[in-house]
């Protein structure tokens, strides 16, 4: 769940439905291994991995939206709001350094 | 100075044959193309590792130099104080009367025993010592000394607060300790004319974020100077992120990058569709429900364009309309000698960076939200600190994706500090172009600090 194929290996690294790692690869050849937030393996066949690629995937969280996909870039306050106030979402995910 | 040709790689289109495509017409700056040729020498590592650079550093940089206190909207109220504090040095920022002109700068101490005035900020009728209450005026006269008769050698009007330069520009507040620093204006050179279409003194700072990073401050600021670590530090991005693209320009004390967003990196070897580039900028996983769809013969830019338009007008009205699509999509990084990193058009990122303390192996980095808004100014956002330990995710609340990009980058700081220590090199390899601004950064450095006294 929650799949993202790495650009440059082709490998995925997705959320893994058990939570085992939680983060579960699989190379092109579809080895399989299970990896902690900074790619340290955990479980699986699997030895290189991305660790950024891991933090990418842990701090996106295993559901959707939320917190984690707000891009500043989507989001000012709207005529007379204050700060305090909820910050509307025209698009809510997005990210970049 | 220009690039040689021969140092250019192969970085397929040129961000100016994109700026070519835009909707709109682009601002003149941003047809502005002005690589720099700085050699290609190693920046000496003793300079991030040794005791001697950092007190070289006090001594020549941060007493000499123009650097940012704060943001005006942090004393909209006479009375307001404000606690600057750089390496060993603590400065207070008063504001003593409204408007433009309102505000001042002293060390902060007091003349008596030297006890620090201001230990945070907050909103005072006069400046009070706690220790033994010689007293102030908001602009800086002496008001009263406890028992004066014992201190005949104090005449009132000779013991004022000494005053340190200061000046504003873009809402930020800056301050020079040097009573003979050049104007502001002069040293901030061509920054205001980049941000001429955004000015940032109507943002209002949305989310503030300092968090202590075990490394040198040099060595974390130079990791957000440069979009070659994008490939390997952010690899989710690469379907939508031209980093190879990028235009690294320098101009006086101020530097720029431009990435464009919304086209894939000429690195991945593969051509994305244009969903896929625009999943990959928005973190659209594949299996995630779509945010946006590209329509036919349409494309990621135009969509995110679009999307950050609608976003805006709230706060701008019609005059997003007027706005490019590079404005509104690419990152846009400034870099203001020696420490402030304000991001053009609309991307709202503000960071700066300063040793933490007096501690030369690790440092204070800032992130503020820039955000415009429409009607009364709202207050800033309450800043909200993190440790070594606690990572940019605890902010996500406040800082959203951003907080997780920070992650990404952090992961490899304090290891460049503990390979820095290790390296049999004895200095750090910068390419030619790409990380010509962190050269730029060093070739003003070695003029406010010798390289004899930074070593």
């Amino acid at each position: 769940m929650r799949r993202l194929t790495h650009p440059l290996t082709g490998a995925t690294y997705e959320w893994a439905e058990d939570g085992v790692g939680p983060v579960k690869v699989t190379d092109r050849q579809g080895v399989v291994g299970r990896f902690d937030r900074d790619g340290v393996r955990v479980a699986g066949e699997l030895v290189p991995v991305d660790p950024e690629m891991c933090r990418w995937i842990v701090s996106g969280g295993p559901v959707a939206g939320g917190a984690a996909a707000r891009s500043r870039r989507f989001a000012a306050p709207a005529a007379g709001e204050s700060a305090g106030d909820p910050v509307p979402q025209t698009a809510s995910h997005g990210a970049q350094p | 100075m220009t690039l040689p040709e021969q140092l250019r790689p192969p970085r397929g289109l040129t961000y100016q044959e994109l700026l070519d495509a835009d909707s709109h017409t682009v601002p003149e700056t941003y047809r502005w193309n002005v690589p720099a040729d700085l050699g290609l020498a190693d920046i000496p590592i003793s300079r991030y590792l040794s005791r001697e650079a950092h007190e070289a550093e006090k001594e020549r940089l941060w007493s000499r130099v123009w650097q940012i206190a704060c943001r005006e909207e942090q004393l909209p109220e006479v009375g307001d104080t404000f606690v600057y504090d750089i390496a060993d040095r603590s400065f207070l920022i008063v504001r003593h009367a409204p408007g433009p002109d309102g505000l001042r700068a002293y060390p902060n101490a007091c003349l008596h025993r030297g006890r620090a005035l201001r230990d945070a900020p907050g909103r005072v009728a006069e400046l009070q010592c706690s220790f033994h209450g010689f007293c102030w005026s908001l602009s800086g006269e002496l008001e009263r000394v406890p028992s004066s008769w014992d201190f005949p050698h104090v005449e009132p009007e000779k013991f004022s607060l000494p005053r340190v330069q200061l000046d504003t520009w873009g809402g930020f507040v800056f301050l020079n300790p040097d009573p003979n620093a050049e104007s502001l204006a002069a040293y901030l050179g061509v920054l205001p004319e980049l941000f001429t279409r955004w000015p940032l003194d109507q943002r209002y700072t949305r989310a503030h974020v300092t968090k202590v990073i075990n490394a040198n401050w040099k060595l974390v600021q130079e990791a957000f100077m440069e979009s070659y670590h994008v490939v390997t530090t952010h690899p989710q991005l690469l379907p939508g992120f031209g980093d190879a693209n990028s235009q690294y320009d320098i101009f006086g004390n101020v530097s720029r990058t431009i990435s464009p967003r919304g086209v894939a990196s000429p690195l991945i070897g593969w051509r994305p569709t244009e969903q896929q580039a625009l999943d990959s900028a928005l973190d659209v996983r594949e299996d995630d429900p779509p945010v946006l769809v590209v329509p036919e013969g349409g494309t990621a830019r135009q969509m995110l364009a679009e999307a950050a338009r609608s976003a805006l007008r709230p706060a701008l009205g019609d005059a997003v309309e007027e706005l490019c699509d590079a404005e509104l999509v690419d990152s846009y990084f400034v870099n203001v000698f020696p420490n402030a990193h304000p991001w053009g058009a609309f991307n709202q990122i503000f960071y700066r960076f300063r040793p933490n303390g007096d501690d030369h192996r690790s440092a204070l980095m800032e992130v503020q939200l820039l955000a415009p808004f429409a009607g009364e100014r709202p207050p800033p956002a309450p800043e909200i600190r993190l440790g070594p330990d606690e990572p940019w995710r605890d902010a996500v609340e406040v800082l959203g994706s951003l907080a997780r990009v920070f992650d990404q980058d952090e992961f490899n700081l304090e290891a460049v500090q503990r390979g820095l220590q290790s390296t049999a090199r004895t200095g750090v390899l910068l390419s030619a172009y790409q990380e010509s601004r962190i050269r730029h950064f060093h070739h003003l450095y070695e003029q406010w600090v010798p390289a004899g006294e930074s070593r």
